[in-house]
């Protein structure tokens, strides 16, 4: 817990409705101000926040407003007690169980990531309905059939659940999921999933992101 | 007056035919299909007042797939779908579910084993 005089003040408030950009922006902060904790760098400004990460000054302090952080004047925040409160308000200080449906190359490559490890989402599972995976091992975990999902979910208290399958069997995967007890998916398909109100998603957006940087990189090309 | 029709889709052959004797008994008509994409298919041919769809058929979901496929389809988009199913046992499900506006667009969930006067009594209330 920071204390005071480390220059951070939190009051985490519940059920406060934080706009998707914002988080998506607090996401960036809480990455950076870990590096720069790892770096042994002690403050932090905003304006270094605003340089290192290219969005404006402003906004960084009117996002912040959401934790309410307090910096010290000419220092700045305190690393590691933001990276705490970054870490607290995004959930990140917990230890998630995830599991991952799809054991194709995205799912493999997802389950061995190390980095999701680090930041606390423990992959705990890994499934699939294709008759040839199932049983092989990616890194120390079995390929289990999607119909022992249910099982897991209730065994290992599992909230948070990854769709790694291609779109045409995304949404059986999400139902699957809904009904299983998963409360949070994260949709690596192309496919826009529908599920109950109380059923987050986040997604992956790969193709959308790659769409967008085409679109980015084409509007700076020289013409001709 | 005409009678009102109801569909059973459904993989589970013998439910099928006891919950059409039940119906028929009571003064409905009847009409059946095994999987969900005949059941649509069914759907549209016949208009049912009525569709009770159960789940687990093609795949574990399907019945999810075709709860929301109907309200898409012009001619039976007012079709009330009451959805019959044994998920929750056959899956060891933690808890049941209910109806949702977008994910499951169904009047009701039964859970097999349903009894008669439970069944009927959900039909008349959305079948009329």
């Amino acid at each position: 817990m920071p204390r005071k005089d480390e220059g951070v003040r939190r009051r985490m408030v519940k059920n406060r409705k934080v706009p998707k950009a914002v988080i998506l922006r607090l996401t960036k902060y809480f990455t950076w101000s870990q590096e720069q904790l790892e770096d042994g760098e002690e403050w932090i400004s905003s304006q270094d926040l605003a340089e290192q990460l290219s969005i404006n000054g402003a906004t960084i302090r009117r996002d912040l407003t959401h934790l309410d952080v307090q910096g010290v004047t000419n220092k700045g925040y305190n690393t590691k007690a933001l990276r705490d409160v970054l870490d607290a308000f995004l959930g990140a200080d917990r230890n998630w169980k995830v599991v991952v449906v799809g054991a194709g190359n995205l799912g493999r490559a997802l389950t061995l990531h190390g980095d999701l490890a680090r930041q606390g989402f423990r992959i705990c599972a890994i499934l699939d309905t294709d008759g040839r995976k199932i049983g092989a091992m990616i890194g120390h975990l079995a390929v289990r059939h999607l119909d022992e999902l249910p099982d897991i979910v209730a065994k290992e208290n599992v909230f948070v659940g990854v769709i790694a399958v291609p779109s045409e069997a995304a949404q059986s995967v999400a139902d699957m999921m809904v009904v299983s007890g998963i409360r949070g998916i994260f949709n690596l398909s192309l496919k826009h999933l529908i599920v109950p109100e109380w059923v987050q998603i986040s997604d992956g957006r790969l193709v959308a992101g790659m769409l967008e940087l085409a679109y980015a990189v084409k509007e700076h090309l020289p013409e001709g | 007056m005409n009678k009102k029709t109801i569909l059973l889709v459904d993989d589970d052959r013998d439910l099928v035919e006891s919950n059409r004797q039940l119906l028929e008994s009571e003064g409905y008509m009847v009409y059946t299909a095994f999987d969900g994409k005949s059941g649509i298919e069914k759907a549209k041919e016949v208009k049912p007042d009525l569709m009770l769809l159960d789940v687990m058929m093609a795949h574990s979901t399907e019945g999810f797939d075709i709860s929301r496929e109907i309200p898409k389809i012009p001619e039976l988009k007012r079709t009330p779908v009451v959805m019959l199913t044994g998920i929750r046992q056959k899956m060891h499900l933690p808890f049941g579910f209910q109806p949702d506006g977008t994910w499951l667009p169904v009047k009701a969930v039964l859970e097999k084993p349903v009894l008669p006067e439970k069944l009927m009594e959900v039909i008349r209330q959305y079948a009329g």
